[in-house]
């Protein structure tokens, strides 16, 4: 078995785990709806400081631990493409994309949260930030998972890396990420940044892919092609 | 009396799944998520009946027919070329092709529609009715131009006279199937259903 694979796929769970941890504690799950009074959505932030703060801490090392995670994957999907690899280079490129407003939306929360004496209007459009940092990056996740997928698909394996299954679910889920995109026109109904299209649909099949991922690398560390490097 | 002849039990044709199983993933998991949509637009339309029926009054049905035409003639090349891949005829490419133009007519109407639509102030943000009419038209032409992509690589991939790929054919009509599918639920539910 190649550990370090193992290993990687392991500390994307671990990460899973810290990150839903940090939305308990800012109270975002579920999300608050958009259409809250100004003041209401600033008190979310104020009342809950320790929450907040706690949250960002967890964010911190759950978004950090995702790329190990992710550097596993790119060793597993660089032996599916073969010889040539641009499109695991672009992914390669698109996670550190999609994954930076994570880091943003924890400045936000924290910086809402800091001086419970700033002005309501301040605390309520650093919070309006933070959600949009969250929920906007749907079509980076759309590039991601579609480029994962197609890499999966054109494995050039006598026996893939990963089963052909999870490439056709990488594509789905990255087409159910991308109403994640529209959610400053709408504050309320399913794709405001609390409806069903725009966080539950895309939250949901994300939790479900990166569970087939993990589970598809654990596999995959022991395909006799991740094995060559191994003493 | 009459002698009733004795059918003899035909031989049981091995179970085909047409493309490969992994496909099925996507489609079936695309239809739960698009029936989600269609039951949450179904909650919402009960909820303001009267204003969704003035908003769906606005949307031209004859482009909306058009499209379905378009779509449906479209998959009928598709299966075509899935059946001529099958008996290794060389028409199957120009089948490809076919279904390729009315794809793309369908991608030109809607974009004709969107331009109309927009130019008239009817935009995404106009009525609860226009949010569901942009975003779900929007995610359906998302699956088209994927179905497009995916049918450029097929034609791009396969000349006359070779062995045809049967079951890449065969996957990407099912995915054409899915997009023309959802289409006409679409078309039923936006244009026509009151």
């Amino acid at each position: 078995m190649n550990k370090s694979i193992a290993a990687s796929a392991w500390s994307g769970m671990i990460a899973m785990m810290f990150m839903f941890g940090a939305i308990i504690s800012w109270q975002i799950f579920p999300p608050p709806s958009p259409s809250l009074p100004m003041a209401e959505w600033a008190a979310h932030f104020t009342e809950n400081r320790t929450g907040v703060f706690v949250g960002s801490v967890l964010m911190c090392i759950g978004s950090s631990l995702f790329f190990p995670f992710f550097g596993g994957f790119y060793g597993c999907l660089k032996v599916a493409e073969g010889k040539h690899t641009p499109l695991t280079y672009g992914m390669m490129m698109i996670v550190p994309f999609g994954f930076l407003p994570l880091f943003l939306v924890m400045i936000c929360f924290v910086t809402a949260a800091y001086r419970p004496e700033m002005s309501t209007e301040m605390t309520a459009a650093l919070a309006d930030a933070g959600m949009f940092l969250l929920v906007i990056p749907g079509f980076i996740g759309l590039a991601q998972w579609v480029v994962t997928g197609i890499i999966i698909l054109r494995d050039v394996n006598p026996q893939p890396i990963f089963p052909r299954w999870l490439g056709y679910a990488n594509i789905w889920v990255g087409i159910l990420a991308a109403p994640g995109s529209f959610i400053p026109f709408f504050k309320t109904g399913p794709f405001a940044w609390n409806g069903v299209f725009a966080f539950w649909v895309p939250v949901f099949t994300f939790g479900m892919l990166l569970t087939a991922v993990l589970w598809a690398m654990l596999r995959a560390a022991k395909h006799p092609a991740m094995q060559q490097d191994q003493s | 009396m009459i002698a009733v002849p004795i059918k003899q039990p035909a031989e049981r044709p091995a179970k085909h799944i047409p493309g490969e199983e992994g496909i099925w993933v996507l489609i079936f998991g695309d239809m739960v998520v698009f029936a989600i949509f269609f039951v949450t637009f179904l909650v919402y339309k009960a909820g303001n009946p009267a204003a969704y029926e003035a908003d769906q009054a606005l949307l031209n049905p004859h482009l909306g027919l058009l499209n379905t035409l378009l779509l449906l003639t479209s998959s009928l090349f598709m299966a075509q070329a899935v059946r001529l891949a099958r008996l290794g005829a060389k028409e199957a490419p120009a089948m490809i092709t076919a279904t390729i133009v009315l794809g793309l007519g369908f991608v030109v109407v809607k974009a004709f529609e969107w331009g109309e639509k927009i130019r008239a102030g009817l935009t995404l943000t106009h009525s609860e009715f226009f949010t569901y009419y942009y975003m779900f038209t929007g995610i359906h032409l998302m699956h088209v131009l994927i179905g497009l992509g995916v049918l450029l690589w097929l034609r791009s991939s396969c000349k006359p006279s070779e062995q045809y790929p049967v079951a890449t054919f065969e996957g990407c009509g099912v995915f054409w199937h899915l997009v023309d599918l959802l289409w006409v639920v679409l078309f039923a539910l936006l244009y026509l259903m009151k």
